[in-house]
């Protein structure tokens, strides 16, 4: 069970990463301050009815993914896969250092619901009830971007860029729209996110979109960069695979686990680059 | 182009570090340490040049070669005694061993040349993004194990030396000669093969260029200079932690040399000397000051947020930084005018080649 809550984590944060890759081929490493900013926004209306916290979390996810594909990624768009990844990275400094100056590096605590933090017994197995939501919540947010991508237009302008992006601009999709809605879409998966991550660990500090965007990068690589099931299917083995890793392990090796993770990473760049689901249009030919 | 022309680079780049330096060694003691720190920054990032700057795969994990550099110079320099209190855990063989300062400096970047290698090896099969994202994943590994190794690395904590320190203008020959390395290399076959597979993959390959093994001499090389600056920055400041070899030390460098204009020496000397210029003067307004009777406040973050708004600027106005590439030499000889005998259209042709 918790393989799967770490699985449905991993999940979320790689569909937000895979979903612009998809598009623009931009690893976006500032998708984790969009978690970052979510949980402020937590934070700061912590005393408020669930909804509306749950409404503004999403709300400013969304507006700064907007804010910083216009502002930064927008004008770079087009150049080297380098030359937009530095860019993320300086995005993700960005806000980073921005939180710092407003919030102070220090933690801050929120607290949505103390029901979250309760737990009841299946038998043996201890739930807490942050696990099922943290699953259910994943598992209809998978089966709403299915839904949108599959039978909207705009879904369907979106899986044709990334398909192929200049050819769906000639088939007379906006190239800013369906950017801007890709962008909307991750900031939404961002927010979510945050809800869950803040629901768990209760802390937020301006350095918390670290440990989600490296460990959401891993498994959109596993996965294969571009695919979104090959993004879901990354982060279930990943949850699958740190849970088991840290059970199997033998106590001198099991603090190195993330690096034994990373470097297979390095792996299955290598050997396999295109991860475990090829996502179409991704493969250069010559 | 002649021995004294291509030499002219290089000393100049020299020169201005020199001229850099001495002003900065001037100022009080902030201004001084950020001088120092400059100095030794300079080095990584013209071994980020080495290898990003010619062969256009840009490398997150270079903070890892001068981590590796940095253990090893803190852990050859310090005298066994102190060893056997910070680190009692200590290989036998790693505990006795105790160097000077030069051999531990290049002891730190041939332990980085050698892990350069064993990198190489997948690296060089990666293109373009994937090789980008294979460095930050090495980055989080060797993070990761700096971290938890505690029998070696004391882990989170850190790491105290007690070695000599040296000052800056025991630092300088090193970033001279860094410099002289970077432009050396630049310079070499296997540098202008690297910079033709940059330009265009395709064509380099189909002229007979294997550009996976110059990608991996450009590694090591770069590694090695990489672990130098590691191993000065371990003893001139003569305290380590794992922290300081991740991501913040891997933006700056990132930022210098993208500010500066990657695909030259002279960007990544120019990068590091504006960003250095431009992270000191935010220092001083986050740390608060009084002008004319109005207090502004400290602000920690400003000056982070402040390089990472340059950072964003540059590369969306002038994408290959300050230099734009370009080397600073000697004006070049303007060209004796030329009988104009051919056809105008010929003529304007040349001009703008």
């Amino acid at each position: 069970v918790d393989g799967a809550a770490l699985g449905s984590f991993f999940a979320l944060f790689a569909l937000g990463i895979a979903l612009i890759f998809g598009i623009m081929r931009l690893v976006n490493f500032a998708h984790g301050e969009l978690i970052m900013v979510a949980s402020y926004a937590i934070y700061l209306t912590q005393s408020l009815w669930w909804p509306l916290i749950v409404l503004t979390a999403v709300a400013a996810a969304v507006a700064m993914a907007l804010l910083t594909e216009r502002v930064a990624f927008r004008p770079v768009r087009g150049a080297s896969p380098a030359t937009l990844l530095i860019t993320s990275f300086a995005v993700s400094y960005l806000l980073q250092s921005g939180g710092r100056l407003v919030f102070t590096s220090l933690p801050k605590s929120a607290d949505i619901d103390p029901l979250l933090r309760e737990s009841f017994t299946v038998g043996e197995v201890f739930v807490s009830w942050l696990t099922v939501i943290t699953i259910a919540v994943t598992a209809a947010l998978l089966v709403a971007l299915a839904v949108f991508l599959r039978m909207t237009s705009m879904g369907t302008r979106m899986r044709a860029a990334a398909e192929d992006f200049d050819a769906a601009r000639l088939c007379a999709v906006d190239a800013n729209r369906v950017v801007a809605a890709s962008f909307a879409l991750s900031g939404l998966l961002a927010g979510a996110a945050a809800l869950l991550v803040v629901g768990q660990t209760g802390s937020l500090f301006p350095t918390m979109g670290l440990t989600p965007v490296l460990f959401g990068f891993t498994a959109a690589v596993i996965g294969g960069m571009g695919s979104l099931s090959g993004a879901v299917l990354g982060g279930y083995l990943l949850g699958a695979g740190s849970t088991v890793l840290t059970n199997v392990l033998p106590t001198s090796v099991a603090p190195f686990r993330d690096a034994l993770l990373f470097m297979f990473v390095m792996v299955v760049l290598t050997v396999r680059p295109e991860g475990l689901l090829r996502a179409r249009g991704t493969v250069t030919r010559v | 182009m002649s021995l004294a022309r291509s030499a002219a680079t290089p000393l100049l780049l020299i020169a201005l570090v020199a001229l850099a330096a001495f002003l900065g060694d001037q100022g009080p003691g902030p201004v001084r340490s950020a001088t120092d720190g400059a100095l030794i920054t300079l080095v990584v990032v013209v071994a980020l040049m080495v290898f990003s700057g010619t062969s256009g795969v840009f490398s997150f994990g270079h903070a890892s070669f001068m981590a590796i550099g940095a253990y090893t110079a803190a852990l050859v320099a310090t005298t066994p005694t102190y060893k056997g209190i910070e680190l009692p855990e200590l290989p036998h063989w790693i505990a006795t061993v105790h160097v000077s300062e030069v051999p531990a400096v290049l002891l730190g970047g041939a332990l980085a040349a050698a892990f350069g290698v064993v990198v190489a090896l997948p690296l060089v099969r990666l293109n373009g993004l994937a090789a980008s994202l294979a460095t930050v994943a090495l980055l989080v590994a060797v993070h990761d194990v700096a971290e938890n190794w505690d029998r070696i690395t004391r882990g989170t904590p850190g790491f105290i030396l007690d070695a000599p320190q040296p000052g800056t203008w025991r630092l300088f020959p090193w970033a001279a000669g860094a410099i002289v390395v970077a432009w050396i290399f630049k310079r070499s076959p296997v540098g202008l093969r690297l910079i033709a597979s940059r330009e265009d993959p395709v064509a380099a390959a189909a002229s007979g260029i294997n550009i996976r093994i110059e990608r991996a001499i450009a590694l090591v090389v770069s590694a090695f200079l990489a672990g130098v600056c590691g191993a000065l920055f371990a003893l001139h400041f003569a305290n380590i932690s794992p922290l300081n070899f991740y991501l913040s030390v891997t933006f700056t460098m990132v930022a210098m040399l993208v500010v500066g204009g990657a695909e030259s020496v002279s960007g990544a000397v120019v990068g590091v000397i504006f960003v250095t210029t431009l992270l000191q003067t935010f220092r001083q307004i986050e740390e608060g000051f009084t002008l004319a009777s109005v207090h502004v406040p400290a602000r920690p973050g400003l000056s982070e947020f402040g390089l990472a708004l340059g950072l964003l600027a540059i590369l969306i106005l002038r994408p290959r930084g300050i230099t734009g590439g370009r080397e600073v030499g000697p004006p070049r000889l303007p060209r004796r005018p030329r009988l104009r005998v051919r056809a105008p259209d010929a003529a304007t042709s040349s001009e703008t080649s």
